[in-house]
């Protein structure tokens, strides 16, 4: 097939299934680089909003064959999953740790029903699903989305993603995409690594120029919740504010429901799965204003008009910050992100991280056998260093150098909150991008500036639906199943 | 959950390990089917799964509103006491969900709640929509069990049915319940924005919704709806399958020393399927008594029919640890005196 020929086909692809006449910027060139006749693993790092996910739907409907994509989160599944059944590929499976032991089996005993199976790393690493996907599928192309985690998440708390470069030999080594959005200049090779195979490497900005960024140094906590009750009374539209605890993300809620006449609703990993699925529906129908999140929401969303993203607890890192902000203003209008900081937040962050890092004493510790007082996710991370031949000095060492790096990159995020100038050239220093000038490099402020609402979000945000007056059962019965008068319930039951 | 829910299950005294197993869903030992029985927390099989019960005990033990007796065995203090009180009056608690037994009430829940959906969009033509997202092979069943129907009369049945049960319900729960429900262009309406007793939580409410879908699967099971077909996929027995083959022996004449030779297994094996075959399919005292014999029965009623407190019987009244034979004979008196005296609360 001729590089026109495979061009024209993906086009097709795209306007029959997607109703699109066109690619967006950097999809087609993935889509032709990994498809072409003498096709190329890449490595793909394309700005939040692009469309990734699209870029392996229309790769497997191409290939025809079966599609194994690694998913970080259970919940980012459940989502990707569900967009597929919407986009009509109703082939389409997560396995997790989550499921019970009988329907992973039955999952397990039916997989070449599939053609696009999402899976955690942890799973993918089990030998007998490897064995049970290599059994029944013919595996055409392997997906690493969000594959900065092979980095982020590697070395310290998920060791299984430093094994898929075993898991994609022992798939054949299919054609293999690389999906990320915040892969910095030294993430990029150490990701490429794992796979010991050449890989082309297509790279759009990760500036995203619509989205106002905005930081904001308060001086206590106090201050901090009043300025974000503000904000959110002012702000136009739909909106996620980030937290990282579950606990403070609830007592937020419950604070912004008595505050404002706003609809709030909270969204993290204990909600129950009836619960998540009405709060991405209600929110995606925009009759839910603002989420209150932690970092379990928004992977999988695909809600274009999001107007702003306000982050109350301190980010680890840039990359992290960038993902998260990536979920506002996705229709390409404008949209802001404001980062709400008081001193002293960096020391939770700070907490975790050298909680995450297994400390010297630890992983001596633990080589000399005495693993019963370590925890289970210690232990696995050193277990996946001991397997893999490697000795208590080099973890040690490794290790530190980790820890080094991860405070780093949290000193990177403080001087950006402090830096008065240039923000946004900063970002993109930071990802090994050119500086921008005039107009370009601007679109950002901090809290010496007033922060004018009206003039940055020239589009207003979405009106967000009136609450819908309480119904009778026997009228919402009638709505949800489109009966008429003539054959109500009313008639059918005496 | 909120921690004091816990208190609520305290009757004298709480097996932290019992619990755990059952809330957990763990597989099922007799020792721990009988204590989930005698406190009533067996119906919960599998209900909380993620609950961390260290976590609760600690905040419980710290508030002192329990106490360790024994390591594993706890009891409840005298705020304990006025706390678990306190709660039963200003939250819900769920009534009894023996249902769960034999139907896994979690996973009818999600089988209902993606078939609902899936049959409002098909009332509108719609294929285009995103799917509630539930395990995968429940997902496939619902699809097979849907493709059996000709769409109206699917669409037509599954509302009448749901009409019907409603049509039970205080007008209050109806609405309520309904308006959390999904379907075409119906996002549903969230636990936390219902308006309900204001002492509640979202536990509660959870408890709450529940018990609802309890009340749903007994209905349509009993009345034989289409729900009630619908709810078969989510039908189970807690029973292992080589003791419901005993058990099966047993019902068929077969004695428990023939079963053992045909089976090859240990006469105290037979034993145990028996013993918990008992429980899990809520034997009938009668039907206990013939696993006893005569000569047992009597000498089990000279102990112990003078104390009606049959949970804390003590076994040495009766014979000696180790004779194993007279142990089950035991254990099953005390469960006549259980089911007897269900019957009698019932009356």
């Amino acid at each position: 097939m001729t590089d026109n020929d495979l061009e024209q086909t993906l086009i097709h692809l795209l306007q029959t299934n997607y109703g699109y006449a066109t690619f967006r910027k950097g999809q087609l060139a993935v889509l032709k680089t990994l498809l072409a006749t003498n096709g190329q693993n890449v490595l793909a790092i394309l700005p939040t909003g692009t469309g990734k996910s699209l870029l392996y739907e229309i790769a497997g409907r191409y290939l025809n064959g079966t599609t194994v994509i690694v998913s970080p989160l259970l919940s980012l599944m459940q989502d990707q999953v569900a967009r597929l059944n919407y986009h009509g590929l109703k082939q389409a499976v997560a396995i997790n740790s989550m499921m019970t032991p009988e329907s992973r089996q039955w999952v397990l005993q039916n997989l070449r029903q599939y053609q696009y199976i999402f899976i955690a790393p942890e799973s993918l690493n089990q030998p007998y699903i490897l064995e049970a996907i290599r059994q029944q599928c013919q595996v055409k192309l392997l997906v690493i989305d969000e594959a900065h985690s092979i980095v982020q998440w590697g070395p310290d708390f998920r060791p299984s993603y430093l094994l898929l470069g075993t898991v994609f030999e022992k798939l054949n080594q299919p054609r293999l995409l690389a999906l990320t959005a915040t892969a910095s200049q030294q993430m990029q090779p150490q990701i490429m690594a794992q796979f010991k195979q050449p890989f082309a490497r297509i790279q759009a900005s990760v500036n995203r120029p619509k989205i106002h960024l905005r930081t904001e140094r308060l001086i206590n906590e106090e201050a901090k919740q009043n300025r974000l009750l503000t904000l959110i009374k002012t702000l136009p539209g739909a909106g996620i504010v980030y937290l990282s605890s579950k606990r403070q993300a609830n007592e937020l809620v419950a604070f912004l429901q008595k505050q404002t006449d706003k609809k709030v609703a909270v969204y993290h990993g204990d909600l129950a799965n009836d619960q998540r699925y009405a709060i991405q529906q209600q929110f995606m129908r925009n009759q839910i204003d603002i989420i209150i999140a932690t970092s379990a929401f928004g992977m999988g969303i695909d809600k274009s008009d999001i107007r702003w993203i306000i982050h109350y607890h301190l980010p680890s890192d840039l990359a992290s910050y960038l993902q998260e902000i990536g979920r506002a203003g996705r229709d390409q209008q404008a949209a802001i992100a404001i980062l709400l900081y008081q001193p002293h937040d960096e020391v939770l962050v700070q907490s975790l991280i050298n909680n995450t890092i297994p400390t010297e004493a630890v992983i001596t510790q633990y080589y000399q056998g005495n693993a019963a007082e370590i925890d289970h996710q210690t232990q696995k991370v050193l277990s996946y260093y001991q397997r893999t031949g490697q000795q208590a000095p080099e973890v040690i060492d490794f290790l530190a150098q980790r820890l080094k790096q991860r405070l780093k990159a949290l000193k990177t995020m403080l001087t950006y909150i402090d830096l008065q100038v240039d923000k946004r050239n900063f970002i993109l220093t930071a990802f090994g991008e050119a500086r921008l000038s005039g107009a370009a490099s601007e679109n950002w402020s901090t809290e010496a500036t007033t922060l004018d609402v009206s003039a940055l979000l020239k589009v207003k945000g979405t009106p967000v639906t009136k609450r819908a007056t309480p119904q009778k059962w026997s009228q919402v019965l009638k709505t949800m199943f489109n009966s008429t008068s003539a054959n109500s319930n009313q008639d059918m039951v005496q | 959950m909120d921690a004091e829910y816990l208190l609520t299950k305290f009757d004298n005294e709480l097996r932290l390990k019992v619990l755990t197993n059952i809330w957990h869903g763990k597989s099922l030992t007799v020792s721990t089917t009988f204590w989930g029985l005698m406190v009533n927390i067996l119906p919960e099989y599998g209900l909380y799964p993620q609950v961390n019960l260290a976590q609760i005990q600690q905040t419980l033990k710290r508030r002192n509103l329990i106490t360790e007796q024994q390591p594993g065995l706890l009891v409840l203090t005298k705020a304990g006491q006025i706390s678990k009180a306190n709660y039963a009056s200003q939250h819900y608690l769920p009534p009894n969900q023996s249902i769960n037994l034999k139907y896994d009430l979690l996973a009818f829940k999600n089988i209902f709640l993606l078939a609902n959906q899936a049959i409002s969009e098909l009332a509108y033509h719609n294929r285009h929509f995103y799917p509630y997202q539930i395990e995968a092979k429940q997902q496939w069943q619902i699809k097979q069990w849907l493709k059996r129907y000709p769409r109206e009369r699917l669409i037509k049945q599954w509302q009448e049915a749901l009409h019907l049960w409603l049509a039970t319900l205080p007008v209050k729960d109806a609405d309520d319940f309904v308006a959390t429900l999904f379907g075409h262009q119906i996002p549903g309406k969230l636990l936390t924005d219902l308006k309900q007793k204001p002492t509640w939580t979202l536990f509660d409410k959870q408890q709450w919704q529940l018990a609802m879908f309890a009340d749903l699967l007994v209905y349509s099971v009993n009345e034989q709806t289409i729900i009630g077909q619908l709810a078969q996929l989510a039908k189970r027995s807690l029973l292992a399958q080589s003791a419901a083959k005993t058990l099966e022996l047993w019902q068929a004449g077969v004695s428990i020393e023939a079963i053992s030779r045909a089976r090859r297994l240990k006469i105290t094996t037979i034993r145990e399927h028996l013993l918990q075959g008992v429980m899990l399919e809520n034997w009938a005292p009668p039907a206990i008594k013939k696993l006893i014999p005569p000569l047992e029965q009597v000498k089990l009623a000279a102990c112990f029919n003078k104390q009606s407190d049959f949970k804390h019987w003590s076994f040495e009244a009766y014979g000696s640890a180790n004779q194993p034979a007279l142990f089950t004979y035991f254990r099953l008196w005390q469960l006549c005196a259980f089911y007897e005296e269900r019957a009698d609360d019932r009356q």
